[in-house]
């Protein structure tokens, strides 16, 4: 178990920190500057004036960097109903340890270790961000803010100004990496932190598959996370990005994602979105180049006290451009899931076609699902197709099942997983497996 | 096999939908419930499957053992099965997934996902149903003919000892319901299983003939007796009083 013996960093938020980050990693003067320039822009923005509520958000009662150990000091400190879950999904105490912000190394390491020399022979590189900076600084510098700028809004200046982790990765061209690429076999403080910054760079004629994430929950004393996420999908490249996201229930998780696809380029998100107090999260594909193709699919689950806001932004700026959006989400107790998206057809994007489809599920009455689509077509060649259904557990459907031998929590878990399997059956086995248990508790009374 | 002792039934506390009923089923037999629209027919079968939107006073007894208290996934446990007249649709959930998790359940907790399968493929040929039917949503979309099939394959894999069909000949042409009651006989026989077949039409006895006849009318059995009392039936009708 960790000690407590690094030196602390204070909480807060004002010049000075955002110097002393910067100062901390040895960075360059221009990172610096960008950072200092990002915490003007953050304090000058306001929150948005639509979704959830961000009012109780304290800036100043929380760390903006941390190492490892500082995060939780004793297994006791951890809630129960985290170690629960844990247990439930059969966890090892090692990784419950790590997950849970105890621990930092992970066995795993070793194996990351060998995979990472064999990548590196490959022209692949698989960095954190910051020695990303440090190895490559312009091809980081050539990226780096790109897509979404500090002045995006007040949550992408905030994570501009104060950012720390994250990853960095660059798929030369013609490479395709037929293993998903993921986070959790790094698992530690640098890339499982609040303000990580991601970046991926696909080359041309590349392929990659990146997970971010665990099913299992994970535990952090401070109340946000808060990061970018930026993908580069060249001429014919295609990146798959997939997040599970089970963040402790005290979590403001506010996150901007954005890619930009170049000609005949494919981007994939697929977004679980199962834990945190407040969720909000609209990853954005910009179809720049002819012939690209973007597809968001999305699973958010909103249980007692939580608001699951997410949904997606395609862009078609180039012809025959192709889109799509499917999102699903449960909701029970007065937890609240709302799709918030927005398709654009631009002028030029002729032939262009886009199929969005967003579901809701309640499973009782004091449950919320609502939905906000904004769709505009600029040409009379291209099409947006759009469907919106809102539906409710039946006692009738639960009778059905029950009459057959089915408990009540079998019968509500057949039909919530029936319902997001166009969702998950994209993903990897091992999350599928345990996403379908944490649906299983989902479903508890 | 199954007794019903003096079971009144209610719904929303007060209003009495069933009284006073009697009755035994024994096994490796066929009981005909007939009755007008509205009888008491369905609320019947409900009470007998353990619904809980129906209150019930009395006695029901599984081979003399009280059942009163077993809910509904209790009772399918000990191997009653209510084949419903209109089963509802439930979008997004696969009859495989369904039937594998009813199985395990009902009939054999450890069974792997390899050997069911070979089960089902069996079942469906009995049907006539193809491998693709399995990939389908329950009831979605449905035919009234392929609603009353799949009522009858889960029939035919949980194995029910006592199965209880209601308005299974309703919405089929002439050729399905000689195949469903074919297929009916075949499994009463072989199982040697209680069969309770609920119907409004007196006209099925031309596809099954029972050991017992039930009238019911008037919120109770109004008349018991065998196959003779179905023929008075079928050639007065039913004289509401």
């Amino acid at each position: 178990m960790a000690t407590k013996k690094n030196r602390e960093f204070p909480k807060g938020l004002n010049e000075d920190i955002v110097k002393r980050i910067s100062d901390i990693k040895k960075e360059p003067k221009w990172m610096l500057d960008f950072r200092l320039e990002s915490f003007e822009k953050f304090k000058k923005l306001q929150n948005p004036n639509w979704g959830p509520s961000l009012k109780n958000l304290d800036f100043q009662n929380i760390r903006y960097y941390t190492t490892g150990a500082e995060k939780v000091n004793n297994w006791d400190e951890i809630p129960n109903e985290i170690k629960k879950t844990f247990e439930k999904l059969g966890i090892s105490q090692k990784e419950q340890k790590l997950l849970a912000g105890i621990s930092t190394q992970y066995e795993s390491e070793i194996i990351y270790s060998q995979i990472k020399e064999k990548w590196n022979s490959l022209g692949i590189i698989f960095e954190t961000t910051e020695l990303a900076l440090k190895k490559y600084p312009e091809l980081f510098k050539k990226h780096f803010s790109q897509l979404v700028p500090n002045s995006d809004n007040k949550y992408a200046a905030l994570n501009s100004a104060v950012w720390s982790g994250g990853t960095f990765i660059y798929v030369p061209k013609g490479l395709k990496l037929t293993m998903p690429v993921q986070t959790y076999f790094r698992i530690n403080t640098q890339n499982m932190g609040q303000f990580e910054r991601t970046i991926i760079i696909a080359d041309e004629d590349s392929e990659i598959h990146y997970i971010e994430g665990c099913t299992a929950p994970q535990y952090m004393t401070d109340s946000l996370h808060c990061a970018v996420v930026e993908v580069f999908v060249k001429k014919n490249a295609k990146v798959r990005y997939s997040t599970m996201q089970n963040w402790s229930k005290n979590i403001y998780n506010l996150v901007t994602k954005r890619s930009i696809v170049e000609k005949n380029g494919t981007m994939e998100w697929v977004d679980c979105n199962i834990g945190s107090k407040v969720t909000m999260k609209y990853p954005a594909t910009i179809l720049k180049g002819d012939d690209s193709k973007g597809t968001f699919l999305s699973l958010g689950l909103a249980d007692k006290g939580q608001i699951a806001d997410s949904g997606s932004k395609m862009i078609h700026i180039g012809k025959n451009t192709k889109s799509i959006i499917n999102s699903r989400t449960v909701s029970k107790k007065n937890g609240s899931s709302i799709y918030r998206g927005n398709c654009r057809i631009s002028k030029n994007a002729k032939n262009s076609h886009s199929i969005i489809s967003c579901d809701g599920l309640v499973l009782d009455k004091k449950a919320k699902s609502y939905s906000y689509p904004t769709n505009e077509v600029a040409n009379s060649t291209s099409m947006i197709e759009h469907e919106a259904k809102i539906s409710k557990v039946s006692q009738n459907q639960l009778k059905y099942l029950i009459s057959r031998g089915l408990s009540e929590q079998e019968a509500s878990h057949l039909i919530v997983s029936g319902f997001v399997k166009p969702i998950t059956e994209g993903l990897p086995m091992e999350y599928a497996v345990e996403l379908d248990r944490i649906l299983d508790m989902f479903v508890e009374k | 096999m199954l007794e019903l002792k003096n079971v009144s039934a209610y719904i929303n506390k007060e209003e009495k939908v069933l009284e006073n009923i009697d009755v035994h089923f024994s096994k490796n037999s066929v009981t005909l419930i007939l009755g007008p629209n509205a009888a008491g027919k369905t609320t019947f079968a409900e009470v007998l499957s353990g619904s809980e939107d129906i209150k019930t006073k009395g006695k029901i007894l599984w081979n003399v053992k009280d059942i009163t208290k077993k809910k509904l996934h209790e009772r399918a446990k000990l191997g009653l099965l209510l084949l419903y007249q209109n089963p509802v649709e439930i979008p997004g959930v696969k009859i495989f997934d369904f039937l594998y998790a009813s199985y395990k359940s009902v009939v054999k907790k450890d069974i792997c996902v390899w050997d069911f399968h070979e089960i089902i493929l069996k079942n469906l040929s009995v049907l006539k149903l193809n491998e693709e039917f399995l990939q389908r949503n329950i009831n979605e979309g449905f035919s009234g003919g392929e609603k009353k099939k799949f009522e009858i394959l889960q029939m035919l894999l949980l194995k029910p000892k006592v199965a209880i069909l209601d308005e299974i000949d309703s919405g089929l042409d002439i050729d399905s319901v000689k195949d469903i009651f074919q297929i009916v006989r075949d499994y009463q026989k072989k199982e040697k299983a209680t069969i309770i077949l609920i119907s409004h039409a007196p006209k099925i006895l031309k596809y099954i003939s029972p050991d017992q006849v039930l009238l019911i009318q008037g919120k109770t059995i109004k008349e018991k007796g065998d196959i003779k009392l179905a023929k008075k039936i079928l050639k007065n009708g039913y004289k509401e009083e």
